[in-house]
């Protein structure tokens, strides 16, 4: 495990890369993308043990933060999807830089697919790609998020101190701990994974397979992944038994990891 | 700032990113050590973690965020020490490590519920440590708590009504009992018990503990939000808890009393950051070279505007 910092001085990532635990390592990496805000540190157990089956898979693995999140520069206001997605890029580069492999797969859970999705239609040097829960329609996720903060602010404040002003603060808003910038809540409320543009995925053998892994029953990652299909994209729909709520307390405080999505996953890039 | 992450201890087995700043750290001050609270990884809770310690580091002190054995990316350890134990062996190697880096060997702690009673437990371990950050840590529930707990209930119509309805339901189950019915013991309405549980030595004893620190010369900052308000429930608590200690001029207290544990909310957030900065600048202040002195050397700095809502008192 070898932690890094890379990319521009303006934006410096952190990251951990995680070469093959084998001598013989295979000639492909995958880059982890992390979901949003809170989730992305209740994910945090969970990343770390599929990057450490990826290695003893033999694949070249880099986790990392976007900017203005985790470990990397930035205030966290600072973030942006256009910034992150950026950053997928940067962080693909690294990897190949740091460990010599040809091609790259991405692995994301919820808002990571998405935007590991959405980056994956400018690259050309992808070869798989494994979508966890992924978020289909942002502005969906935004109620949603939306949704479990008042919730959970009402179970951590009681009733009578959740004030308007703390549900909709005049700085701006925020969920669970992080800020929802006004840019951020437009672009993902543009973002629409079943309809979009798929870019350079659509050209035939471009990218080998997309995995959907679903922890439960989704419409709109049926509709993903009849949308990716329409576009020439082989694509493998997994149903797995057990899901986390990702915004929870029990997913911070379990010590336990979805193992059947992390050995799913890992099964989709082998 | 510049940032650099280090695998540390003998089996460079821990994960930490020490942020330093641009100009080196006066020898006096203190490296921060931030540690995890509970099983969060090094970032801490909503990223606070990595707030407070750019925010220490642009105040002229380098700070180190750290994953403890067998949290967030370290490995375990490799004895069988227990849990706690193992904690403060991870802290005192981390001390060898960094203070070999950097030449250096006053350290403060700062940590949130676990990491508040390691940082309370390693600075009576070790005199290496010189401050200490405690959010949400050691307390004791007192007469006036009890007086806080029950006073808004005793005026509050709807505490009249539930407890009537206790009452009843009480009187009730009595009667059924005594008819052979139903029934189980009720019991009067008080502070509930937590889900999850603490356990904190006897009160004699961590005040002992505070008075040794005390005497060190320790200095300390101790802050209670209310997610504590199962046992911590006012600011002036603190003061009663601890009232046998001779304090002296080495302890501050606040009370976050519109935040809940984790500092959820970004302005709970920005109140705890500006409260710690400040107090760290107060306590250990930039000495100004006589020749430009326009007060006596070891003059606090002002204190940041932006407080907590609760006292900030220096006991």
């Amino acid at each position: 495990m070898n932690p890094l910092h890379f990319g521009s001085s303006e934006t410096v990532l952190f990251g951990i890369y995680h070469p093959p635990t084998a001598a013989s390592g295979r000639n492909r990496g995958v880059v982890l993308c992390n979901p949003f805000g809170d989730e992305a540190i209740k994910a945090h157990r969970a990343y770390l043990q599929l990057a450490n089956r990826l290695a003893a898979e033999r694949f070249h693995v880099l986790r990392f933060d976007y900017f203005a999140t985790g470990d990397s520069a930035g205030d966290s206001a600072e973030g942006s999807i256009a910034q992150w997605l950026d950053d997928i890029g940067t962080a693909i580069d690294e990897l190949k830089d740091a460990s010599g492999v040809a091609k790259v797969s991405l692995v994301g859970l919820r808002l990571g697919a998405t935007l590991a999705l959405q980056a994956a239609r400018t690259r050309r040097d992808l070869d798989r790609i494994a979508l966890w829960d992924p978020i289909v329609r942002g502005g969906a996720y935004i109620d949603d998020l939306k949704r479990i903060n008042e919730a959970y602010l009402r179970s951590e404040l009681g009733e009578h101190n959740l004030t308007p002003e703390r549900l909709e603060p005049a700085t701006g808003a925020e969920v669970m701990g992080f800020p929802l910038t006004e840019a951020m809540r437009g672009a993902l409320t543009d973002t629409d994974l079943s309809t979009i543009d798929l870019g350079q995925l659509s050209k035939r053998g471009r990218l080998k397979r997309a995995t959907i892994v679903s922890s439960k029953q989704n419409r709109d990652h049926q509709a993903l992944a009849a949308h990716l299909r329409d576009g020439g994209v082989e694509v493998v729909e997994q149903q797995v038994s057990v899901g986390i709520n990702w915004n929870s307390d029990e997913a911070m405080n379990t010590s336990l990891v979805p193992a059947e999505a992390i050995e799913a996953i890992v099964s989709s890039l082998s | 700032m510049k940032e650099r992450a280090y695998l540390l201890g003998p089996n460079e087995s821990m994960l930490g990113i020490v942020s330093e700043p641009e100009e080196a750290p006066a020898p006096e001050r203190p490296t921060f050590v931030l540690l995890n609270a509970g099983i969060v990884h090094r970032i801490g809770p909503h990223r606070k973690n990595v707030k407070l310690a750019r925010a220490l580091c642009e105040a002229g002190f380098r700070t180190l965020r750290v994953d403890l054995s067998g949290i967030g990316d370290s490995a375990v350890r490799r004895d069988a020490l227990s849990f706690e134990e193992g904690a403060l062996a991870d802290i005192g190697e981390i001390f060898d490590d960094i203070g070999s880096r950097y030449g250096t060997d006053r350290f403060a702690l700062l940590g949130l519920c676990s990491g508040a009673d390691n940082s309370f437990h390693m600075a009576v371990r070790d005199e290496r440590v010189v401050g200490a950050v405690i959010l949400d840590g050691i307390a004791y529930r007192t007469p006036r708590y009890y007086l806080h707990y029950y006073g808004p209930r005793v005026r509050s119509a709807s505490s009249w009504i539930s407890l009537s309805k206790k009452l009843y339901g009480r009187a009730e189950r009595k009667i059924r009992a005594a008819l052979g019915t139903d029934g189980d013991g009720g019991g009067a309405p008080g502070p509930a018990v937590p889900d999850y549980v603490r356990e904190f030595e006897d009160q004699p004893v961590v005040c002992e503990k505070l008075q040794q620190l005390v005497d060190r010369g320790v200095k300390m900052y101790w802050a209670y939000t209310s997610g504590t308000e199962l046992y911590y429930n006012h600011a002036a608590q603190f003061y009663d808890m601890f009232r046998s200690v001779d304090l002296k001029d080495c302890v501050s207290y606040d009370y976050f009393g519109e935040s809940n544990h984790t500092f959820t909310e970004l302005r709970s957030q920005t109140q705890l950051v500006n409260a710690v900065t400040a107090w760290a600048k107060r306590t250990w202040p930039v000495l100004v070279p006589r020749s430009d002195q326009a007060e006596p050397v070891g003059a606090h700095l002002p204190a940041d505007k932006s407080a907590p809502q609760g006292a900030n008192a220096s006991a």
